[in-house]
């Protein structure tokens, strides 16, 4: 999810040139912009009752994610187990990039390493947007859940598709910090520790 | 070479496909069993993972037309290494 993010910042060229406007949900009625594909509380609510909880994967249980006032008050009312956490932003996240153009051709593209500088400047690209850093983190709701199995035990190893708290995935010697996105997480009775190695972005092995 | 981290995929300096990298075990570079080469073996494949921090295009393309289910691990912080989009 983190990297869809990223790949959102980097290959969103088309839509960053699309100008922001409400929409109104035809099914619950929320307003949000057209920058989200598709309306976060029906999202979320999807969630509750497509009857997803019981979701393995590579043999680990897969622990759902809700944010939004509506999931959460909706959880509630069926009587599941939550644990409630805030979501924040946390400034500590920072992707870069630079726009260029084409001096003839006009193509606009993206790049995020600063070793490509020379190398389009030399293809016959000039500087749009000059070096600068964004933060991919956005939630639209500062609350959130995880929905805990009633049966989950102390010590059990889970899999979460959409982590919560804020916590380093990577950072590159460049100067970008990743967000950890997707972990594994020992449930302790209390809370999920989050085992930030099992899913860490800094090391690709295949 | 080039690395897409989204898609894992790895290229050539110049662009060309060379591998998608994915492996379904998970086991961490730090758990394998280092061999004198630099490059380790893992724990429960025993296969051997080759490190590609020193490698030039020409290594690459060479290891992966030798063997091309030959597994390899890459770090974002490698110098031979730029990340692409």
């Amino acid at each position: 999810m983190f990297f869809k993010r990223l790949l959102e910042i980097f290959v969103g060229n088309a839509q960053s040139k699309i100008k922001k406007v409400d929409i109104n949900c035809t099914e619950c009625g929320l307003v949000f912009d057209n920058t989200i594909n598709e309306c976060p509380d029906c999202k979320y609510m999807k969630i509750l009752t497509d009857g997803s909880f019981d979701e393995m994967s590579d043999d680990l249980r897969v622990i759902s994610t809700i944010r939004g006032e509506t999931a959460i008050n909706a959880a509630k009312e069926m009587g599941l187990k939550l644990l409630e956490l805030r979501a924040e932003v946390s400034d500590q996240f920072k992707v870069k990039y630079k726009k260029l153009q084409h001096r003839k051709t006009g193509e606009i593209i993206t790049i995020g390493d600063f070793r490509d500088d020379n190398l389009y400047r030399n293809l016959g690209y000039k500087t749009l947007v000059d070096w600068t850093s964004k933060n991919p983190s956005k939630f639209f709701s500062p609350y959130a859940a995880y929905v805990i199995p009633k049966d989950i035990k102390k010590g059990e190893c889970v899999l979460i598709n959409d982590v919560i708290t804020n916590h380093v995935s990577e950072r590159w010697n460049q100067g970008d910090v990743y967000r950890l996105s997707k972990s594994e997480a020992i449930w302790t009775g209390k809370y999920f520790y989050i085992d930030v190695s099992s899913y860490a972005i800094g090391e690709f092995i295949g | 070479m080039k690395i897409n981290p989204s898609t894992k995929e790895i290229f050539t300096d110049t662009g060309t496909f060379v591998k998608r990298l994915y492996c379904h075990i998970h086991v961490k570079w730090k758990a394998m069993k280092k061999i004198e080469d630099g490059s380790r073996i893992c724990i429960e494949c025993n296969k051997t993972i080759q490190d590609t921090a020193s490698f030039n295009d020409t290594d690459l393309i060479k290891l992966i037309k030798n063997d091309p289910q030959a597994c390899l691990k890459v770090n974002l912080n490698q110098d031979n290494v730029k990340i692409i989009h």
